[in-house]
């Protein structure tokens, strides 16, 4: 098994529901286990069409979607890792091979239409030769505290890393952010109950913020409002 | 996701950075376990929305003019590269305040001695440690920003704390 990163980027979730946690005993009957093999990578290596796969594979194995229970729970820790194969052909290519056709035919003629047609006979002859890109996303998951720590941070990724965990385990996955995290921070509910009255406050010397004369903050008005009815009081 | 409340994560930064300033860069945490922080050689500074931000790095950025002068203008911290200790751990990582996303973490050292299955357990438990000090400390803010009197106790200190960094800044000399 390669080892675990020693360093890297990653954003949080907290996992609403409940899945089944993996069983002490190796166990045919491993509902956790079963899962992950039910959503294991499938390969798009021969795919003929632009196209991406998204799955689970072993911890030891790139390409593996046997998963036993010693590598994957580690204590209260899960080692996941997620992978996603995309296909596409590089649009410098497609100019190559279009460029080609398109001379072939003396440059006239050629509508619209045609170029769809040449465009989609040039991917179906290319894209079997080509190789998808390759992405292995380590994930951990917390059970102690049902959180995930996914090791990207693309908008794509973490969208694709919550529909596999939905899939998966019929799970929700809700990243951590101020918003989140100040929501679920099992602070006292009177404080917990003012996070809608909080605005933000500014550290410019002079200046009197919103949050400071206590009002609430209310995302509909812009600044000028606030400066102008500052300018009429200023002025009574 | 909705995160109507990212300002929270900027003040959370900069509220970090005044505390360390102040310091006040030691959180005991969950009253027990003491963790330090302290601000390193990146800091990214930022106003509402489509502002301009300003990017420092390397040297010192928590002392440069050009800092001092952003926290003036009521821009706060952005993003910023933090060292974190606990007793022989350490980490390193750079902080996005509006997402509270970490990158570039660097685990602690682990034990040259230990086998690979604890070698690797050790290095999962320190990512999920690090997010663990980080929410606690977010926890410590949010105590303070949400208590009634922030305003007119914690704010005015901050104000202050700007207004010192600017009466330390070296008086301007014209262009020649």
């Amino acid at each position: 098994m390669p080892p675990f990163r020693r360093s890297g980027s990653f954003v949080r979730f907290f996992v609403e529901g409940t899945a089944p946690a993996p069983q002490r005993s190796q166990s045919d009957s491993d509902e956790f286990v079963l899962a992950l093999a039910e959503n294991r990578f499938t390969s798009i290596e021969r795919s003929a069409s632009e196209a991406v796969s998204v799955g689970w594979v072993s911890p030891s194995d790139p390409s593996g979607g046997d998963f036993t229970r010693d590598e994957i729970a580690m204590g209260d820790l899960l080692r996941l890792r997620m992978r996603v194969d995309r296909k596409k052909l590089p649009r410098a290519w497609m100019a190559i091979y279009m460029t080609a056709e398109v001379r072939a035919r003396n440059g006239h003629g050629v509508t619209a239409a045609e170029r769809a047609d040449i465009r989609a006979d040039i991917e179906r002859r290319l894209m079997p030769r080509l190789l998808p890109t390759v992405q292995f996303i380590d994930v951990i998951w917390n059970l102690k505290n049902n959180t995930v720590l996914f090791f990207a941070t693309s908008d794509f990724l973490c969208a694709e890393c919550a529909k596999l965990f939905a899939k998966t385990w019929s799970v929700k996955l809700i990243e951590v952010n101020p918003t989140s995290l100040a929501q679920r921070s099992r602070l006292p509910e009177d404080m917990l109950n003012r996070l809608g009255d909080i605005a933000p406050f500014g550290l410019d010397p002079g200046q009197t913020t919103r949050a400071q004369t206590g009002d609430r903050y209310d995302v509909s008005r812009d600044d000028d409002d606030v400066i102008e009815e500052g300018i009429e009081e200023a002025n009574a | 996701m909705n995160n109507e409340l990212s300002f929270l994560g900027t003040e959370f930064l900069t509220w970090l950075w005044f505390k360390v300033e102040s310091g006040e860069s030691t959180f005991r945490l969950d009253g027990e376990v003491e963790v330090g922080v302290a601000l390193s050689d990146y800091l990214s500074i930022a106003g509402d929305d489509d502002s301009t931000e300003q990017t420092l790095r390397k040297g010192l950025p928590t002392r440069a003019p050009e800092a001092t002068a952003s926290l003036a203008c009521g821009k706060r911290l952005t993003r910023a590269r933090i060292i974190v200790a606990e007793g022989n751990e350490e980490w390193a990582l750079t902080i996005n305040g509006g997402q509270l996303a970490f990158s570039s973490v660097r685990a602690a050292n682990s034990d040259p001695d230990e086998t690979n299955d604890t070698r690797d357990l050790s290095r999962m438990h320190s990512y999920v440690r690090i997010g663990e000090i980080i929410d606690e400390i977010y926890r410590a803010f949010l105590t303070e920003r949400l208590a009634p009197e922030f305003s007119d106790s914690v704010v005015p200190k901050m104000r202050a704390w700007v207004n010192d960094r600017q009466a330390q800044l070296p008086s301007t000399v014209p262009y020649r």
